[in-house]
């Protein structure tokens, strides 16, 4: 419980020092290109082969039932409420995740982090706010792009007529669906980077220590994910119905 | 220029200061003598402000700084200077980066224009070649080399020097004190030095502070320290229980 006052705190002092003393754009800049950037190739073959394995498996159910020409509704809606933003958010805790708390872990225990502050700078301004900005700016970013992929995957394999697919595709594409859609990826980039960093700064015991946070790091931010994803869900459907 | 008075410092229930009283004048050179774990380290801490101590007071170059707001000790810190253990250089930035560290971070002023003061400070240390080189690429003589002129080149007022001989062999450690005591001379900087080696201190300092078991059992002046030499080599060497009640000199 201390632990995860501790992490509040931190949270919210990250956001602050954000607005109050922002980061230089050079440190955000280069956060971008680690953290986002590099990141897309990754993303877009997991929508592409995400998008693909969903319609094969709905597809062939719902002609079960006649319905199959809504396989383009179906698999948009599915892609912009839940499978974009939760998998775009659980690939970039995994990569990026590990990558800030793997780095900061290590920049603690070789005393970098004490040298950043021996020289005049504050940590949470040069090392914090730059990967919590990049986070906030390139999660939602890389959502819009898996959205496109996974329907693209889809549409790959699917048997209905491309008319009949990207006009029912289409449909999903209302603000019902796609309110969550778009805060999600903030709330998420937002965990993601502050449970990075704070267990990355937090890291001791040397190497072993720079481990055990990278990996706490993927798992506390995965979970963190998927009960910020029910909560916000829950929310969604109790303002704008179904 | 530094002055500590009655600094207690613990994590949890473990004590690791104890009314820790000292006094660090313009251009001299205190050394802190104490045993691994005596709380050495923490001390410098404190002085840079990383620490906040439990009760006493701090004063660095006139400010209090233990109720100092964050932002005015952060511009504080950048009037002193730290060389850390092993250097504690960036790894991802070469050597010449690291020294220009301090003004690639807090002006405009361009790699290019940075270059002859960078590679001018090298060649006070003796690394004018490493310019290029990544800090991996260097040995621990040498990495704390380049620590020392990252910290000199935005010419602070004190130098705190964290075990600068720890773990390198007798001709490595023996020209950073060289280099350190240089400094000194040529740049006349108050420093502050913690070390556990008696032959460094004696090498470099002008005063002594010697600690056991986070209290300050003795300090003084080299020629107190140097007169009295076989009095204070038996207080630092002295086993732990034939300590209780040793406050002698001029603590």
């Amino acid at each position: 419980m201390e632990k995860l006052g501790d992490y509040c705190l931190f949270s919210v002092q990250a956001l602050i020092s954000a607005v109050r003393r922002p980061p230089r754009s050079r440190d955000v800049l280069d956060q971008l290109d680690a953290l986002g950037v590099q990141s897309l190739l990754i993303l877009i073959a997991t929508g592409l082969f995400v998008g693909m394995a969903i319609t094969i498996i709905m597809e062939a159910e719902m002609e079960l039932y006649g319905a199959k020409v809504y396989i383009g509704r179906m698999l948009a809606v599915a892609t912009v409420r839940e499978l974009a933003p939760v998998f775009s958010a659980l690939m970039l805790a995994g990569r990026v995740g590990a990558r800030i708390a793997a780095e900061l872990g290590s920049m603690r225990v070789t005393q970098q982090i004490d040298s950043i502050e021996g020289l005049g700078q504050d940590p949470m301004q040069k090392l914090v706010t730059p990967r919590l900005l990049a986070l906030l700016i390139m999660l939602p970013a890389l959502t819009m792009i898996m959205n496109l992929v996974t329907l693209l995957g889809g549409f790959l394999v699917s048997t209905v007529s491309p008319g009949v697919f990207w006009f029912e595709a289409r449909k999903a594409f209302v603000i019902r669906h796609l309110s969550g859609g778009l805060l999600k990826p903030f709330v998420f980039g937002y965990l993601i980077a502050t449970i990075a960093c704070f267990l990355g700064l937090r890291t001791s015991l040397g190497v072993r220590g720079v481990g055990e946070a990278a990996a706490r790091a993927v798992v506390t931010s995965s979970v963190a994910i998927f009960l910020a994803n029910y909560v916000i869900g829950f929310l969604i459907l109790k303002a704008f119905g179904v | 220029m530094l002055t500590l008075r009655g600094v207690d410092y613990s994590i949890g229930e473990k004590r690791i200061l104890q009314d820790v009283h000292l006094d660090v004048g313009e251009q001299e050179t205190l050394a802190i003598l104490g045993a691994s774990g005596s709380g050495k380290s923490t001390i410098l801490k404190i002085m840079l402000g990383l620490l906040r101590p439990d009760r006493g007071e701090v004063k660095v170059l006139g400010r209090e700084i233990t109720r100092l707001p964050y932002e005015q000790l952060v511009e504080l810190r950048k009037r002193l200077g730290i060389v850390f253990q092993e250097g504690a250089l960036f790894d991802s930035l070469t050597v010449g980066e690291n020294v220009a560290y301090y003004y690639l971070e807090h002006t405009s002023r361009s790699h290019g224009e940075l270059e002859p003061l960078v590679r001018n400070m090298l060649r006070t240390v003796g690394l004018e070649e490493t310019m290029d080189m990544m800090p991996e690429e260097l040995s621990g003589g040498m990495r704390r080399r380049v620590a020392i002129a990252r910290a000199l080149i935005y010419e602070p007022a004190v130098i705190l020097y964290d075990e600068p001989t720890t773990g390198l062999d007798p001709l490595a450690a023996g020209g950073i004190l060289e280099l350190i005591n240089r400094l000194k001379h040529q740049h006349r900087v108050t420093s502050v030095v913690v070390t556990h080696a008696l032959d460094d201190a004696l090498t470099v300092a002008d005063r002594f502070a010697i600690l056991r078991d986070g209290s300050v059992v003795w300090s003084g002046t080299k020629r107190q320290f140097s007169a009295n030499r076989k009095r204070m080599l038996a207080l630092y060497y002295r086993p732990a229980e034939d300590r209780a009640g040793v406050h002698e000199g001029a603590a």
